[in-house]
């Protein structure tokens, strides 16, 4: 298509620019604020240094709802994945299953955070498990977040079990390997890369997540967007920059480990099969 | 060859632990939420067990109330006009570069749903204050002589809230865009029809469907969302969400948290069923 034919080019690049500024605004700032060293959040910042990082690693508070953000996060992946492959199986091949379940199952992604969080709350606020309350345990606060990572893991995965390959399956069966070994051996691996970014997705929803851990943490088990939501009109240090933007480079780790196993991945298919 | 004699399993029952999980951890705590919304609160407790419809007559009567939902369906709506303009011109932006440059974009209007709400916040919170980087920058460069505060205006309560659904709706109206035949665009610059002509005469009516959808999932994110407009906002602009925290959290008041989170539920759901029923009444119209 010629540029011609599209209204304003500079208008255009004015608006991407714009854009751009628009949305690199939030991190580029926490990311300079992190490395002040005033005693305040403000500008212009008066001296470089690390020491709010350190303040931070040597914080008990913060250090354990980082870990508890971390913890939750693992909780919330499994517990999404385990349910989202048998799901987005069978979604794939049944699509009657699909046209009926499909709109339940995505339906907690459009209910807000904080009904949620409010409704799992009163439901299980006193429920025990083998002795232990369930409220305020990390568990609850996964479960909660499953309801979010869930129906991004299996619209994620669904895709890439219905353009699955089923003759490479049917050959694994007749040549006797029994429906679960055919699963795990053949079909899995072929959707790798779906389950991967399912992963992912619910790892980074769990991490970022706030609202429904307000309402289902106690204390000990408050994750780190929580305790920083709490802190944000008490405490005004480039402290807060600082836990903001661990909170976003651990995000952004994830994914880059995720894109670095998918490079490794592709790169080791190409030599292991040269002649295709 | 034994096992080919057991007949494989349905591949629909392989559904039911994901379905079970989400209506014991979701359906079960609604229906919860509900019957907690007809309870009535004591003044020495959280709730006593009654059948009363007094938590909504409170909401629907109250004009404090009353006004808390207004502002929180008006906020909602602004939020969902702007970001779905914001997202459809930069989905059109991104649609028609090729290569290198379309794939930075793209990663650029991903990035805000990579990003917590709580660090969109905190980053707002130290653009715009007095002492923030917008007051500096414009009394460094000169453009304006004293400091500026923005925080607490609902100018920011809107850049925060369409900051955490702008990269949805980039996605849905990206999506719809990329099925246009662009040919069809060709075409009509071909017969003549200026540029402009071609993208509001064209363009916009072949998404509609995207941007009716985008339109949707902002409104929806909107609506739920209250930390960013409780930490950016002005004090006088409530929201549902906080209402339901301020109740739960700080005033123990269960019963009624619950009756406002179940009109909040109603309102989303009246809007999406709305929303759905326009759009396809349209789609038969075009058929």
């Amino acid at each position: 298509m010629t540029e011609r034919a599209m209204p304003g080019l500079w208008a255009d690049r004015i608006f991407i620019a714009l854009f751009a500024a628009y949305v690199l605004i939030p991190l580029g700032i926490t990311a300079l604020m992190a490395f002040s060293d005033d005693n305040i959040i403000r500008f212009p910042i008066r001296g470089w240094s690390l020491r709010w990082f350190e303040e931070f690693f040597s914080n008990r508070q913060w250090l354990t709802a980082a870990l508890n953000s971390l913890k939750i996060a693992a909780l919330t992946a499994c517990l999404s994945i385990l349910l989202a492959v048998p799901a987005a199986y069978g979604l794939s091949r049944s699509r009657k299953a699909r046209n009926r379940l499909q709109v339940l199952l995505l339906l907690p992604l459009f209910v807000p955070a904080v009904v949620l969080g409010v409704s799992v709350a009163i439901g299980f606020g006193n429920v025990t498990l083998f002795g232990h309350a369930l409220y305020g345990s990390s568990l609850l606060v996964a479960c909660a977040h499953t309801l979010w990572a869930l129906p991004l893991a299996i619209t994620v995965l669904e895709p890439s079990f219905a353009t699955l390959d089923r003759s490479l399956v049917e050959a694994s069966g007749d040549l006797g390997a029994s429906p679960l070994r055919s699963f795990l051996t053949v079909s899995l691996p072929l959707v790798s890369t779906g389950l991967v970014s399912a992963t992912l997705f619910a790892f980074i929803t769990s991490l970022n997540e706030f609202i429904m851990a307000l309402f289902l943490t106690t204390r000990d088990s408050q994750t780190l967007p929580v305790l920083l939501w709490l802190s944000l009109r008490s405490s005004a240090t480039p402290q807060l920059a600082v836990a903001a933007i661990l909170l976003a480079a651990s995000v952004f780790t994830a994914i880059g480990l995720a894109y670095g196993w998918y490079l490794l991945r592709r790169r080791r298919k190409r030599l292991s099969a040269p002649m295709i | 060859m034994m096992r080919r004699l057991i007949p494989a399993p349905s591949p629909a029952w392989l559904v039911l632990p994901a379905l079970g999980f989400i209506l014991l951890v979701f359906g079960v705590p609604l229906f919860h939420l509900l019957r907690m919304s007809f309870n009535t609160h004591p003044p020495d407790g959280i709730y006593e067990l009654s059948w009363s419809l007094e938590n909504y007559v409170k909401i629907l009567t109250d004009p404090v109330n009353l006004h808390t939902i207004r502002d929180t369906v008006l906020l909602s709506l602004i939020t969902a006009v702007v970001t779905v303009v914001v997202a459809f011109l930069f989905a059109h932006a991104v649609w028609k570069r090729k290569g290198r440059v379309h794939l930075v974009l793209l990663a650029i209007a991903l990035c805000p749903m990579l990003v917590s709400e709580i660090s969109v916040i905190i980053g707002w919170r130290m653009f715009f204050p007095s002492n923030g980087f917008l007051s500096y920058a414009l009394v460094e460069t000169g453009l304006v002589e004293r400091k500026v505060n923005l925080l607490g205006t609902r100018f920011a309560a809107i850049v925060g809230l369409s900051y955490i659904s702008v990269s949805y709706c980039f996605l849905t109206i990206l999506s719809v865009m990329n099925a246009v035949d662009r040919d069809l665009i060709t075409a009509s610059g071909d017969l003549g029809a200026s540029p402009w002509h071609t993208f509001f005469r064209v363009l916009v009516p072949l998404t509609m469907g995207g941007i009716i959808g985008a339109f949707t999932q902002a409104f929806v994110f909107s609506m739920g969302i209250y930390a960013a407009v409780n930490a950016l906002g002005p004090d006088s602009l409530w929201s549902i969400g906080y209402e339901i925290q301020r109740q739960m959290l700080s005033k123990r008041d269960w019963p009624l948290a619950s009756a406002f989170a179940v009109v909040l539920i109603v309102l989303i759901s009246l809007t999406v069923i709305g929303l759905h029923a326009l759009h396809s009444r349209r789609g038969q119209r075009h058929d």
